[in-house]
């Protein structure tokens, strides 16, 4: 059952030195229950489209074009502000990454929390306050810790705070972007089981952003690779591990040096990230693919079905 | 060599004023008003001193913003204001930029003791309410316009000292300071060859505010009765003027011109000091 | 803790060093002019000779330098004699001053709550509202407003105002002479008559804190607590306030201290196109009069106040940021 669904997505910046298609033209759907991995170099787009899902996008940026539908019914890109506000948190939820920056300095832990929930639902402050303290007994964080400031608190702590207020209004669906990725290994991997318990006990659809290939084998249920604003591939997480169709694909998994083993061909990706003002004509990825032919430089390849359940955009395949 | 590198530095300021809209404004408005003091002889249609019209006379087309209390044209009264409020605020402006300057280069260069010594003077001096302090200094000197710009320049220059004492910190830390040394440049050729012209911006930019703070306390002082009596200053005419119940007697004219006068002065060297502030930081120029 | 122990003796001894270099100023100005201060009080006043003996004795006008300063500070310090002022012989300068004070510590009161209510409000809407009409409007007119001289400024207000359309009385803190029923009555004419200067303070000073301030909620308003707040579908004025304008404003609040000095310079301005009975009346008195007793002691008074006010202001901030107590 279908919970998300964007279509056609272009969010643009607009700069000095011209047009930034951060997100150009995307389109996905999240199923209820599911994990989505979306993967990507830096600056590919992936927390902008994050980002413009729940329509936070500030200028210099916006939203071009495209529809964003929740619950089937709910057009987001639409709606009016009010409407927006209310489905914000309750319905969908961000977690951030960088927990120390995103919690305010000068407010308690517990304020920020009961404030989340006070301003969605009908409750009483005693009752947000207790609600708080089991959000945070969930996700592990012990209770004296509410009382203090943001800055009191380990790095990992303030994440699993971070995460903890996110599922305070019991939203359906969740946006993790890089979640771990200011973290140190151990307590990285602490987090992601974290969320894989809590996906399975509070159902959440998650999608889960991430630049680092490997971690989202432990989490995602479909994984969407994306590059230069657009999704290149998309499709089950063991059939794209196993299978991976586009060749940026191929080399982020290359990419994972397992230990003791030796660099494999292609295990690196030569070249840059293309510059998203202009980038390069066609397949935005032809100047680093070492499969590229003609066509790869003057036609943009679309997503198509390769086999059910696994899309890829590329024109090796069709 | 110094010759050329001010002429780099001197043109960059120049168009990036000229440039701005608000910079252009400004400096229009102070051109109109230097050119005003300069021709006042020319222009002004009385001598101001001399009783040309009835006391408290209403505009006409003789005398368009009528005449003070003892019969004096106050259009004329205020054309050759600006030449004393001009000069207080140029001169004050420099002389405090002076010091200023002089002060903050000593103590963001060698830092040290010498740094927090004058630091913590200059803190003391900025902490002083300056009002009080300059009306007990203008009434022990007595009143005449050199002490009112000696009084003003000796309390003013805290501000202009913070600023370059921040810029040569800074400046002092860079990379082209460094390999200055390295060649062996004396300190005093750094300072005054490498550091100080890429502080001329922001030089320029404090001074211009301190013309509008200096034209604003002359006033003021001479609105107190401290100021000259035998200058035609903005202030002084505003000191009569309340003294002798201008407004009461219906010139409110004669209130309301000086006072113009200096809004509109002011306003423009802010403007001015605000483009150059651009200049100095380019991060503060708006994207159009 | 010791960082707010740290933080305390600093504040405090800057301020004793300001006070010590107050005196100096204080005793140094008057003397250094040229002239014999016992002189002026015989020729401009002719002050009865055994009162120009006892100034003399208590001030030791006649010793060396250094004994004269240690006069001045007993007298000042402990005795807060400043001596007897010439206009209002025999009033000694601290009886003036002391009438005079309450008057302008309740404008100046009132002012130092208003202006920077004002400017941190305004500046905090025209930082949240950055670009819009009224954040230009709001900027041009301050521009202006920066510029034009107190003084004037309070007698257009005082024209307008109060006799154009007399909405408020035309001079003095109360009505001379008049008879109240209530004590209501008391305080509405008391209010009705600080009313123009307290607007004419407020509109002269809150500039400087709308610049700011709006400078800082601009900042703030970039940090990443903030798309968190709007992520959390807070309504918009929670955000603009209690996460936005809470961490703005604890730069501003520094800033406010040293504004304190130029609230205390307007007010002599004001007092005076008001002719309100305070301090700063009192001073342009003494200037018109000559009356250099009055004038020192008040400039002395004057000064005294701000440097006290600041050490507050900046005692203050120590509640306000709660870094500043935790932070080691």
């Amino acid at each position: 059952m279908e919970i998300l669904r964007v279509e056609r997505l272009k969010t643009y910046y607009e700069s000095v030195r011209g047009t930034v298609k951060a997100v150009d033209d995307v389109s996905f759907n999240l199923h209820k229950g599911e994990t989505i991995g979306l993967v990507g170099e830096s600056g590919c787009g992936k927390s902008t489209l994050g980002l413009s899902i729940m329509r936070l996008i500030k200028p210099p940026g916006r939203i071009v074009e495209g529809r964003i539908v929740y619950d089937g019914k709910i057009d987001l890109t639409k709606i009016d502000y009010e409407e927006l506000r209310k489905i914000r948190w309750k319905e969908i939820a961000m977690v951030f990454q960088g927990a120390m920056n995103v919690l305010n300095p000068v407010h308690k832990i517990v304020d920020q929390m009961v404030e989340a929930i006070i301003f969605h639902e009908n409750t009483t402050k005693s009752e947000a306050v207790e609600r708080a303290a089991k959000m945070l007994q969930l996700v592990g964080v012990p209770i004296d810790r509410m009382k203090r400031y943001p800055f009191e608190l380990s790095g990992g702590m303030r994440q699993r705070v971070v995460i903890a207020m996110a599922l305070l209004c019991n939203p359906k669906i969740v946006i993790a972007d890089e979640p771990t990725t200011a973290l140190d290994v151990v307590t990285q991997r602490n987090i992601l089981n974290l969320l894989v318990e809590l996906k399975r006990k509070l159902g959440l659809s998650i999608i889960f952003i991430t630049h680092d290939i490997s971690i989202l084998p432990s989490i995602s249920d479909r994984i969407m690779v994306m590059y230069a604003g657009e999704i290149v591939e998309i499709g089950d997480l063991r059939e794209v591990m196993n299978n991976p169709l586009h060749p940026y694909t191929r080399g982020l998994l290359n990419s994972i040096l397992l230990p003791l083993e030796p660099p494999k061909p292609f295990s690196f990706l030569p070249g840059e990230p293309p510059d998203l003002i202009n980038p390069p004509s066609g397949c935005k990825f032809h100047p680093r693919c070492p499969y590229a032919f003609g066509k790869c430089s003057l036609e943009r390849p679309q997503l198509h079905e390769e086999k059910p359940g696994h899309a890829v955009a590329c024109h090796l395949y069709r | 060599m110094m010759g050329f590198l001010s002429k780099i530095v001197k043109n960059e300021i120049v168009t990036g004023v000229l440039n701005n809209r608000r910079g252009l404004i400004g400096l229009t408005v102070i051109l109109i008003f230097t050119f005003i003091a300069i021709t006042a002889d020319i222009i002004s249609p009385y001598d101001p001193w001399k009783l040309t019209g009835k006391p408290y006379e209403p505009p006409s087309i003789n005398h368009p913003l009528g005449c003070n209390d003892i019969g004096q044209d106050i259009l004329s009264e205020v054309i050759y204001g600006s030449r004393v409020s001009l000069a207080v605020g140029f001169s004050v402006a420099f002389f405090s930029t002076l010091i200023g300057i002089c002060v903050g280069l000593i103590s963001g260069y060698y830092g040290g003791i010498l740094d927090e010594i004058i630091s913590r003077g200059v803190d003391v001096l900025l902490a002083l309410p300056s009002l009080p302090l300059i009306i007990i200094l203008a009434a022990y000197l007595g009143p005449s316009i050199i002490n009112i710009i000696f009084v003003l320049s000796i309390l003013g220059w805290g501000g202009m000292a913070r600023v370059v004492r921040a810029q040569t910190l800074s400046l002092r830390e860079r990379a082209f300071v460094e390999s200055c040394k390295a060649v062996g440049m004396s300190d005093l050729s750094i300072v005054f060859k490498v550091v100080l012209p890429n502080m001329f911006p922001i030089i320029l930019a404090e001074s211009a505010l301190r013309v509008t703070g200096a034209i604003l306390s002359e006033a003021g002082l001479s609105f107190l009765g401290l100021g000259d009596p035998t200058q035609k200053s903005w202030g002084m005419i505003l000191y009569y003027a309340n003294t002798r119940n201008a407004f009461f007697m219906g010139s409110w004219l004669w209130v309301l011109a000086p006072g113009l006068c200096i809004a509109i002065l002011g306003t423009a060297f802010y403007l001015v000091s605000s483009a150059l502030d651009e200049v100095a930081n380019p991060r503060l120029r708006r994207m159009r | 803790m010791s960082s707010v122990k740290g933080y305390i003796v600093r504040r405090v001894s800057f301020s004793i060093l300001t006070f010590i270099i107050l005196l100096l100023l204080n005793f140094l100005i008057p003397r250094a002019m040229p002239g014999d201060p016992a002189r002026i009080l015989v020729n401009e006043y002719q002050l009865p000779m055994d009162i120009v003996k006892e100034l003399r004795a208590r001030f030791n006008l006649d010793a060396p330098i250094h004994e004269q300063f240690l006069a001045y500070l007993r007298e000042t310090l402990l005795h807060a004699n400043f001596g007897y002022s010439y206009r209002y012989y025999p009033m000694t300068v601290w009886e003036l001053l002391m009438q005079r004070l309450p008057w302008t510590l309740f404008l100046l009161g009132i002012a130092s709550v208003t202006t920077p209510s004002f400017g941190i409000l305004l500046g905090i809407i025209t930082g949240w509202r950055r670009g819009s009409r009224f954040d230009v409007f709001v900027a041009s007119i301050s521009m202006f407003i920066w510029a034009i001289p107190y003084f004037w400024l309070a007698m257009i207000l005082l024209y307008v105002f109060g006799y154009i359309i007399p909405i408020f009385p035309l001079s003095h803190a109360i009505t001379p002479a008049a008879t109240y029923n209530t004590p209501i009555e008391y305080i509405l004419d008391i209010l009705r008559h600080a009313a123009l200067p307290v607007i004419a303070l407020t509109i002269t000073g809150y500039a400087s804190y709308t610049l700011i301030a709006r400078g800082s909620m601009i900042d703030t308003i970039a940090e990443d607590y903030i798309l968190m707040a709007e992520a959390k579908g807070l309504p918009e004025r929670r955000i603009m306030l209690n996460h936005a304008a809470r961490n703005a404003l604890l730069p501003v609040i520094t800033m406010v201290a040293l504004r304190f000095g130029f609230i205390v310079g307007g007010s002599i301005y004001t007092e005076t196109v008001f002719s309100y009975p305070g301090v700063g009346l009192l001073i342009y008195e003494a200037i018109t009069y000559h009356d250099y007793p009055v004038l020192q002691g008040a400039f002395f008074l004057l000064s005294l106040t701000v440097i006290l006010a600041n050490l507050i202001a900046d005692l203050i901030y120590l509640i306000v940021d709660p870094r500043v107590r935790y932070t080691r």
